[in-house]
């Protein structure tokens, strides 16, 4: 079962002069985790804020955003505030900004809920924290254990979709793999599905079973995890890989870089946004926007996508 | 091995009852590039200004060509001397430039006050064409450039200078991945025509294996392992370097 | 940024000044007031202190178009004369409490330590002092004229400024922008002078203007008390004193217009200086 479908979506905002988001197509399955990727100003934030129906101020948007089969670009007012009390939640890059510090742990876990004090304390424990933060206020807590209380938050009202925005980039190293590992465990335990949104492609192949690469507002390429990393097919991809910087036990002298930077918002995009980039760029780029094409289990929106193994590749 | 460029032996520095850095000594030889790998709270920025001389440290020496740098001192012949010792690249290319000034007027700022009889305009074009920025960007003020661009028009001020250590704190953490890897390119290429030694504060490992000859690995305000980058990152010896690398997202089925 | 907000005292400070038809209404106001200030002896139709004894307690007519007071006086032309003193007072109470503050402000927040702690405890005396009486103390002290009155107000104000700039100070010195500056051996008066003070400017300039309105009134009311206006000088606040016996006598017209020109004035500067504030906190936000 689907529990998030996102098709075509589009979005325009007011002084741009090429939609920021274009044509986006995105699932989400029960007890899925699924990836996006994609540099600073690609959209990935604006998608993942759109399935709660937020949307920027004069954004202009087409498609639809399905959560269970009801199209949340659709909705009134208050189906939308059931929609996010109940069926789909949040977590944010800065859990400190997004905690009131004056009021207790176990305050803010309750709040709106009562009579769910045994809820709060089960999902404490499955947080992998003790019950005694209940008792405590934000300042007393480190990061990573704010990141747990906001995740114990957001499943409070039993979600079947987690949002993640960047949850583990202001955390350390380590308490980020911790959280990361925390989330898959809370997926086998209450079957949330998991729309995990990243700057990182190696950490969303680490968690996602699959992952979404997006560019300039369209998604460039997708496929299980695995296959993404180990045989990418959008130039783009590849060149996110070679880019990052690898603990190896020979470092490579140089890394591989991608001339020049994503296009602009102020100016219109005939072909391919990565064409004028791309190492295997030829006019049709600059001309036709790549379709959607399926290239073994992974869906790709380039020309002239690299070739794996497959038979039909 | 001959005397080293950078020493630093046995710093502390607490902050009230928080020993913030703990009896830390490590040394930088010329032209070389020394990773301190830590995760907040280990002292590692804390270590790097007192490097700077932006903080004093309780106990300790820093020495670069044998030349001690952590005593009071004043005077402008000593903090030109100290500047021309160490320098600096922020993390946040966004608030580290004066929002006012275009990279040109920066750049000419500093060499007004160290160089004041040289061909300005010459040498600033030498700048900018070191760390790849053109004369439109040397004329934009920092809001109209990006983050890339800002970290280089930082990097070009810092060698401007001609220091002999280059301080890289967090340096290009805030960067895409892309960007970031024009920088790490960057910063090797510099590396290798200007003779300037490096000192990262990092905590990317990844970053470090990329840059770094050496390298340490701090932990609540101590080094709790050193040695050369590969080995440590291949062989580490201390619990925590081993669960830092273990941390490193590695997705299942690669290796 | 976590800066210290601007001091915007109750009433005029709640004014919605959002709205651009007020804002522009009241700066052309406040540009006109200056001008007229400027060009006085060029614009008044009169000598302001010739008695014209058959006019006194008259209304508006042909030679005397607002009329003329119990001395017989030229009203129009003593409220244009007068624009002078009661716009110069403030203008120099803001200059000299501006620099002063923001130097104070600088240091202290620069220095930190002992520096800090003498300067801010030393603006926080001052601030305990209500302005008014500070002024008439030194009026008392060293006689009328204008220049006791503006250094005992500039005083009263520096506080406002130099806290404000001190605040400031501390959350931009955290920017790492400074910091480079000090690595590049750059002096710490080089450092605030050519960086620090530029970039906090605006929010200070800000403050100062706020400032402005509220020192035109305290002005005018010690120049309704005699005080800060040497004689034979007219100015708002001693109009509406001298006039207050024309007021008895049914010809209000000579202690009513001065009231208007302080209020109007007052009320279109702060529009002025409420929209720039607004706008320099959004700019920063």
């Amino acid at each position: 079962m689907t529990i998030l479908r996102i098709s075509e979506l589009r979005m325009r905002l007011p002084g741009t002069r090429r939609p920021v988001l274009d044509g986006v197509d995105l699932t989400v399955g029960a007890g899925e985790t699924v990836a996006l990727v994609g540099e600073s100003g690609s959209g990935k934030s604006l998608t993942s804020r759109t399935v709660l129906g937020l949307l920027p101020p004069g954004a202009a948007v087409e498609g639809t955003v399905a959560v269970e089969g009801e199209d949340v670009l659709a909705m009134p007012a208050t189906r939308l505030r059931e929609l996010r009390r109940r069926t789909v939640a949040m977590i944010f890059q800065d859990p400190r900004a997004a905690i009131n510090p004056l009021r207790g742990i176990g305050d803010f876990l309750a709040e709106g809920r009562p009579g769910s004090q045994d809820r709060v304390r089960e999902l404490v424990s499955a947080v992998g924290l003790e019950h005694r933060v209940l008792r405590q206020y934000p300042h007393e807590l480190s990061g990573g254990m704010l990141q747990r209380v906001m995740i114990a938050a957001a499943l409070m009202g039993g979600p079947t979709l987690l949002l993640c925005d960047e949850p583990t980039t202001a955390l350390d190293v380590t308490t980020q793999a911790e959280i990361v590992a925390l989330l898959a465990s809370l997926r086998q335990r209450y079957g949330t599905g998991l729309l995990f949104v990243t700057h990182d492609l190696e950490l969303a192949a680490a968690i996602a079973d699959r992952v979404y690469v997006m560019y300039a507002g369209r998604i460039a390429e997708t496929g299980p995890a695995g296959m993404l990393l180990s045989r990418p097919r959008h130039p783009y991809t590849a060149a996110l890989l070679a880019a990052t910087p690898r603990v190896l036990e020979t470092p490579r002298p140089r890394l591989a870089t991608i001339p020049g930077q994503p296009p602009d918002l102020r100016t219109e995009l005939a072909g391919c946004a990565f064409a004028v980039r791309c190492p295997r760029v030829t006019p049709v780029c600059h001309s036709d926007v790549p379709e959607p094409i399926t290239r073994g289990e992974g869906v790709v929106a380039c020309h002239h996508s690299i070739t794996g193994g497959e038979s039909d590749g | 091995m001959a005397e080293p460029l950078l020493e630093v032996s046995a710093l502390s520095k607490a902050y009230g009852s928080l020993q913030a850095v703990r009896d830390v000594s490590f040394t930088l030889a010329e032209g070389g590039s020394l990773g301190v790998v830590g995760e907040s709270g280990s002292g590692k920025t804390t270590t790097a200004r007192i490097v700077l001389g932006l903080e004093q440290a309780d106990t300790g020496h820093v020495t670069v060509r044998g030349h001690d740098r952590s005593i009071r001192r004043r005077g402008r012949a000593e903090r030109l001397r100290r500047a021309r010792e160490v320098q600096i690249v922020f993390q946040d290319p966004f608030l580290s430039l004066d929002p006012r000034l275009s990279a040109g007027v920066v750049l000419h700022e500093t060499l007004k006050l160290h160089f004041p009889d040289i061909d300005h305009a010459r040498r600033i074009a030498q700048l900018l064409g070191q760390v790849g920025l053109g004369e439109r960007e040397a004329a934009a003020l920092p809001r109209h450039l990006s983050g890339g661009q800002r970290q280089r028009v930082a990097i070009a001020r810092a060698l401007a200078v001609e220091p002999s250590v280059l301080v890289l704190d967090e340096a290009v953490a805030a960067l895409d991945v892309c960007v970031q890897a024009q920088i790490l390119n960057l910063l090797a290429d510099l590396r290798e025509q200007t003779g300037t030694a490096f000192l990262f504060i990092t905590h990317d490992l990844g970053v470090v294996s990329q840059v770094t000859d050496h390298l340490v690995v701090m932990r609540h305000g101590e080094i709790v392992e050193r040695g050369p980058t590969a080995r440590v990152l291949t062989e580490p010896r201390h619990a925590y370097t081993q669960l830092l690398l273990a941390s490193v997202p590695r997705p299942a089925g690669i290796t | 940024m976590s800066a210290g907000p601007i001091v915007r005292r109750p009433v005029l400070g709640s004014l919605r000044t959002g709205r651009g038809w007020l804002y522009l209404t009241c700066l052309a106001f406040a540009v006109s007031m200056v001008v007229v200030a400027l060009a006085a002896p060029w614009l008044a139709p009169a000598d302001p202190n010739a008695s014209d004894l058959g006019a006194a307690l008259t209304g508006p007519s042909p030679s005397h178009p607002l009329g003329a007071d119990a001395a017989g006086r030229d009203t129009l032309s003593r409220l244009i004369t007068g624009a002078r003193t009661s716009l110069l007072g403030p203008i120099a109470v803001v200059l000299f409490s501006t620099v002063a503050g923001v130097l104070v402000g600088v240091a202290a927040g620069w220095l930190g330590g002992w520096a800090d702690t003498v300067l801010s405890r030393a603006g926080e005396l001052l601030l305990a002092f209500p302005a008014l009486l500070v002024a008439i103390m030194f009026v008392a002290l060293y006689g009328t004229g204008l220049l006791a009155p503006v250094i005992a107000l500039s005083l009263a104000y520096l506080p406002y400024v130099s806290r404000l700039t001190r605040n400031l100070t501390l959350s931009e010195r955290q920017r790492p922008y400074l910091a480079a500056y000090r690595v590049q051996g750059f002096s710490n008066l080089t450092i605030c002078l050519r960086h620090l003070i530029p970039n906090i400017a605006p929010v200070v300039l800000a403050q100062s203007s706020v400032n402005f309105g509220y020192a035109l009134l305290d002005l005018s009311a010690l120049s309704y008390l005699g005080l800060g206006v040497p004689p034979l000088t007219p100015g708002w606040g001693s109009m509406i004193s001298d006039g207050q016996t024309a007021l008895l006598q049914g010809h209000p017209l000579s202690a009513i217009l001065p009231c208007l020109a302080i209020v109007l004035t007052v009320v279109a500067f702060n529009v002025v200086a409420e929209h720039w504030a607004d706008r320099v906190s959004r700019r920063r936000a």
